[in-house]
């Protein structure tokens, strides 16, 4: 093992060590020190002289719903304590087999189902920033991946996105955080929540990093049915690569003008405008373009979500794995429970609040009496919202018979810029609060949802507004399979950002 | 007493709400909506799709007119299971044929295996469906032990196959006037569950249900009929000619008696002349033939009782006691299990290319009918009965044997006169002469030590006259008592002397030997002589057979009476 890399894990064990009992980044049963993966052991173990990949020795936390071999897999939820995977997510495999140094398992919002990563087993992460008088929230569901990468607690992460879990993190704690296209990634051994929506992404410091880890993991993978094939990506890559032969120098950067809603903060207004001139000013050309399906994107978002988590939830029955109550518990209630009443007890015992919430709203939409009102409408809706973005792109969709009304193609964009949320990460304490009230602020995610529902890749980039010691960010939207477009912008806005001093 | 409503779809009730709707497609919602209402506009529901004639309701029932329909559960003849690579398995060690995803280890996620689709084309190809180009999985919900995932993926929305039709008559035991025609209104292939396994307590451990998964996941066609049967008598025939079907197309392995096909009834009652069905009543897990006819008896009956007192007839799930021979109501249908079905959003739709069904169809085996045509026609000529058993018998095994002695004899014999009373005569002695000392041998059929060849050759012998009848039943005894495998026919007629002595040199020492019996009863050759009593000529013919010690053949001594007496 060289020096550097033992240096470099080291200084990572150390932050951890001194900043996550106060900011829970790794959840207690993924920690290096305690029963977590790798660790000491594969720091000490001897590694081969060349590196493997340039993401040799390089240190990274996975959050706590992708499965590691032996190590205890909870998603933050009391439902799964103990479960320990026999077997290693595609791409947490994929990260080994890159020389990549394994740390830990990073908190959650329970299953994913969350936007601040308080709705865990284990407490909730505080950002990076906060201190013992002022706490904010790191945002979720992937708050500890995002908090643990922008703390230096380790090089990258991988987290999970299914509605913006790790853009919205990614932007409260000011590091880039990358979803890809669906089905780049491997999910296979993702614990779901929704499978339509879920993607694999990825928590790093710039975007060369991003890309980096990327590049190490986006292979077809045969035991994610969902997984883009072999002979597609490569259709895709010489598609786009011929319909875009000129190496680019002036992009045209879309605005989705539906995106612009009132309830945006004024220092995110400012860093979007300003972002937006200083690309203008450096010879892109910016056009506003129209998403009309937007307003119903966060309504049947959340029916397509909840109810495939409900769906998907269901195999939590306490008969296989996972949380059990005690004889005990049973016996206080001095009755004979039936199979179900025992099977409701497990469930009520081991999701949280929101968790349940969630299913049982899940499980309304899928009713009989329901179905077609909600999960029907909301799937139209998803089409739509897939449409408009492929009515707004310069690419065609590469997965989609070209649309009739393609061919202009003038008034399209490559990328679309927004922010990530409508403002600076709130205080903890303000979160709390209003979740306690079950308030939900479900206007957050009007940026994030699209994409997810369009299985388009996106990214934040991180914008620190000078007066600002919070840092906040912006979202870049591609057309599906064009990643390589998104990194491209997505490096002139993070120099833009050192350049004019935003 | 409420009033006995007339149970035609309610025109207020959401669609979505008829526990019918089964073939209801969201995509196609409209459409259906559509139908609904021109239904309900109408009042107009076709109550049988296809009325056949002698589809007439049992005599005992008097007014009521009574329906039912049937879901049959067959166990796919496949290596490995639906969706994940565990091998499919009846008897392992349990919990030893188990993928992660059968457990529904968090993580791990479908594939479909696509050799498992081969036995379900096979049976859908059989049972006459349309094959449907796109179908799509889905997932059925629902909490119970042996359900890991909660859920069952099967194929609610757009199954694989669907409008097929099988048709019951004389072939299968029905009157020769009676045809039915019965709908198959789809096939769809799906999860089984795992097998819950009850152990009562013992002195160290308490009551529990132990779960094992070696089943969970295996691959199943549901066959849903349309509500087009009308007595328990034509569902068992139904269901047995399903059974026989998906054996003979190599689409399952076990029937009933195994527990490889499983059978829910759904019955209702009309009054003749009404429109529409009663409401229905589903009676769940039946799992032998005997069970499905005497719990529609029951229900019926118990249906008829209701209504005749002035009772309604609530829409339920009834389970069957066979032990006690009637039905206990499971739930009503308030507290029906809402299955929320909804699409597999990781299961790409199934594709199945035209030039797939089109394989399958040339390469089906004969199916039961077929072969019962062809045994009962020219040049086998075997009687329904023999046909039907024949073909019932040993998964088809019987036939193939039948017919490889057929093929062989009658090249041997070469002739062309009596096709037809060779083809009776390997039959009979395939399933009676045979079939019956096996039987009293207890020997079952796969050890049966007769191959075709020594059939062939023993019936041989017997046609050309050098056995006579009672010596080659000898021989076929002494083929089945044989220790040895090699023996043939030919060694056991020479060290037995069972030949029939040579006729051509005899035939003036029988003349001699007939003239001397006609010259003891010199009263019956007159009456034959003067033609009242020609059937007399038997017992002269018995006479002379019982004389030569059996070695002459009986169509020999019949010749031999006949130039005496004739004129």
């Amino acid at each position: 093992m060289t020096s550097a890399v033992l240096r470099e894990a080291t200084k990572c064990l150390r932050v951890i060590k001194e900043k996550n009992d106060f900011l829970n980044a790794f959840v207690p049963t993924g920690l290096p020190t305690s029963n977590g993966p790798e660790t000491s052991l594969s720091l000490e173990s001897p590694r081969p002289d060349k590196p493997r990949s340039q993401l040799d020795g390089l240190t990274f936390a996975v959050k706590d719903n992708i499965c590691i071999k032996g190590t205890i897999t909870t998603c933050a939820s009391r439902m799964l304590t103990g479960f320990t995977p026999e077997y290693d997510a595609t791409v947490v495999k994929k990260l080994k087999e890159c020389g990549a140094i394994i740390l830990g398992k990073t908190n959650m919002d329970e299953f994913g189902m969350g936007s601040h990563s308080t709705f865990s087993h284990f407490g909730p992460t505080k950002h990076p920033s906060s201190t013992e008088s002022s706490i904010y929230s790191a945002g979720g569901s992937s708050g500890g991946s995002a908090a643990a990468v922008a703390s230096g607690m380790c090089f990258g992460a991988l987290g999970s996105d299914t509605g913006g879990s790790i853009r919205l993190p990614a932007s409260y704690c000011g590091v880039i955080g990358f979803k890809p296209s669906y089905g780049l990634l491997s999910r296979h051994g993702l614990v779901t929540y929704a499978n339509s929506l879920d993607s694999i992404g990825i928590f790093a410091k710039d975007v060369h990093s991003t890309r980096l880890i990327f590049d190490c993991l986006s292979e077809h993978d045969a035991t994610d049915p969902t997984s883009l094939d072999t002979a597609t990506r490569k259709r895709i890559g010489n598609q786009f690569q011929s319909l875009r032969s000129r190496s680019k120098r002036c992009w045209k950067i879309g605005i989705p003008i539906d995106y612009n809603v009132h309830e945006i903060s004024r220092p995110l207004r400012k860093a979007w405008i300003n972002t937006l001139a200083a690309l203008r000013d450096l010879g892109h050309s910016i056009i506003p373009v129209k998403l009309n399906s937007t307003r119903h994107a966060i309504s049947s978002y959340y029916i397509i979500a909840l109810a495939e988590a409900a769906s998907n939830l269901a195999k939590y029955d306490g008969v296989r794995f996972g949380f059990a109550p005690r004889t005990s518990m049973i016996c206080n209630l001095g009755e004979i429970l039936t199979s179900l009443n025992k099977l409701a007890m497990v469930r009520d015992m081991g999701f949280g609040r929101e968790v349940r919430r969630r299913i049982l709203l899940g499980n309304y939409s899928l009713t009989s009496r329901s179905f077609q009102n909600y999960f029907i409408h909301a799937q139209k809706i998803r089409r739509l919202i897939q449409q408009d973005f492929d009515e707004v792109f310069a690419l065609p969709n590469p997965l989609r018979k070209p649309l009739k009304s393609y061919g202009n193609s003038f008034n399209r964009a490559d990328v679309l810029v927004s922010p990530v949320s409508v403002s600076i990460p709130p205080s903890l304490e303000s979160v709390l609060s209003s979740e306690n009230l079950g308030l939900d602020s479900y206007i957050n995610d009007v940026f994030t949802i699209p994409a997810s529902m369009a299985g388009l890749p996106s990214i934040s980039i991180p914008i620190r507004d000078a007066r600002n010691e919070l840092p906040l960010g912006l979202q870049v939207i591609a057309q599906y399979g064009d990643e390589n477009g998104l990194f491209d912008i997505a490096n002139i806005i993070q120099q833009i950002r050192g350049s004019v001093g935003l | 007493m409420p009033p006995i409503t007339t149970p035609v779809l309610r025109p207020r009730r959401p669609l979505a709400l008829q526990p019918l709707n089964r073939w209801v497609c969201p995509a196609c919602f409209n459409r259906a909506v559509r139908q609904f209402n021109a239904i309900v506009e109408t009042s107009n529901v076709p109550s049988v799709t296809h009325p056949a004639k002698g589809n007439e309701i049992e005599p005992k029932n008097g007014k009521w007119e009574v329906t039912i329909g049937l879901e049959i559960h067959a166990q796919l003849n496949a290596p490995r299971k639906l969706f994940s690579y565990a091998a499919t398995s009846f008897n392992a060690p349990p919990n030893s044929r188990v993928a992660p995803f059968d457990a529904a280890m968090p993580g791990i996620q479908p594939k479909l295996n696509i050799p498992t689709i081969m036995p379900a084309l096979r049976a859908a190809v059989a049972l006459d469906c349309r094959i449907n180009h796109r179908s799509t999985f889905d997932r059925k919900h629902y909490f119970y032990k042996d359900q890991p995932n909660g859920y069952q993926i099967t194929q609610f929305y757009h199954p694989f196959a669907s409008d097929g039709k099988l048709v019951l008559n004389e072939l299968d035991g029905l009157e020769p006037s009676e045809t039915v025609e019965i709908g198959i209104k789809q096939v769809q292939m799906e999860q089984d569950t795992a097998k819950s396994i009850f152990q009562a307590s013992t002195h160290d451990t308490p009551a529990r249900t132990l779960v094992d998964l070696n089943r969970a996941g295996s691959a199943l066609v549901e066959i849903i009929t349309t509500p087009s049967l009308k007595s328990s008598k034509h569902a068992a025939t139904c269901l047995r000619k399903i059974q026989s079907i998906l054996k003979a197309s190599n689409a399952a392995v076990d029937g009933m008696e195994k527990g490889g096909i499983r059978c829910d009834v759904n019955v209702s009652i009309q009054e003749r002349g009404l429109e529409g069905l009663g409401r229905r009543v589903e009676i769940k897990n039946l799992n032998s033939i005997k069970a499905v006819q005497e719990s529609i008896e029951a229900e019926v009956k118990r249906q008829i009782t209701v209504r005749e007192s002035g009772g309604e007839i609530e829409g339920e799930t009834r389970g069957w006691d066979a032990v006690r021979g009637e039905s206990k109501k499971l739930r009503s249908k308030e507290g029906e299990v809402d299955y929320r079905y909804m699409p597999d959003a990781e299961l790409a739709p199934l594709i199945i290319d035209e030039s797939l069904v089109n394989h399958i169809k040339s390469t089906l085996p004969q199916l039961p009918d077929q072969i019962l045509s062809e045994l009962i026609n020219e040049p086998f000529s075997l009687t329904l009965k023999d046909a039907r058993t024949m073909v019932d018998l040993d998964d088809g095994a019987r036939v193939q044997y039948y017919k490889s002695i057929y093929g062989n004899l009658s090249n041997r014999l070469n002739i062309e006169s009596s096709t037809k009373h060779i083809g009776k005569l390997v039959g009979n002695w395939t399933l009676h002469e045979l079939g019956g000392r096996l039987a009293s041998n207890s020997i079952p059929w796969s050890d049966n030590p007769i191959d075709a060849t020594q059939m062939a050759d023993l019936l041989y012998n017997l046609q050309t006259g050098r056995l006579a009848g009672g010596n080659a039943k000898q021989v076929l005894d002494l083929l089945i008592n044989s220790k040895k495998n090699d023996i043939t026919v030919e060694t056991l007629i020479i060290e037995h002397d069972l030949a029939t002595e040579s006729v051509s040199g005899e035939i003036a020492n029988l003349m001699e030997l007939a003239s001397t019996i006609l010259e003891q009863y010199p009263d019956k050759a007159e009456q034959i002589r003067s033609g009242k009593k020609l059937n007399l000529k038997n017992f002269f013919i018995g006479n002379l057979m019982k004389a030569t010690g059996g070695k002459v053949n009986a169509q020999v001594c019949k010749e031999v009476i006949g130039k005496l007496f004739s004129p």
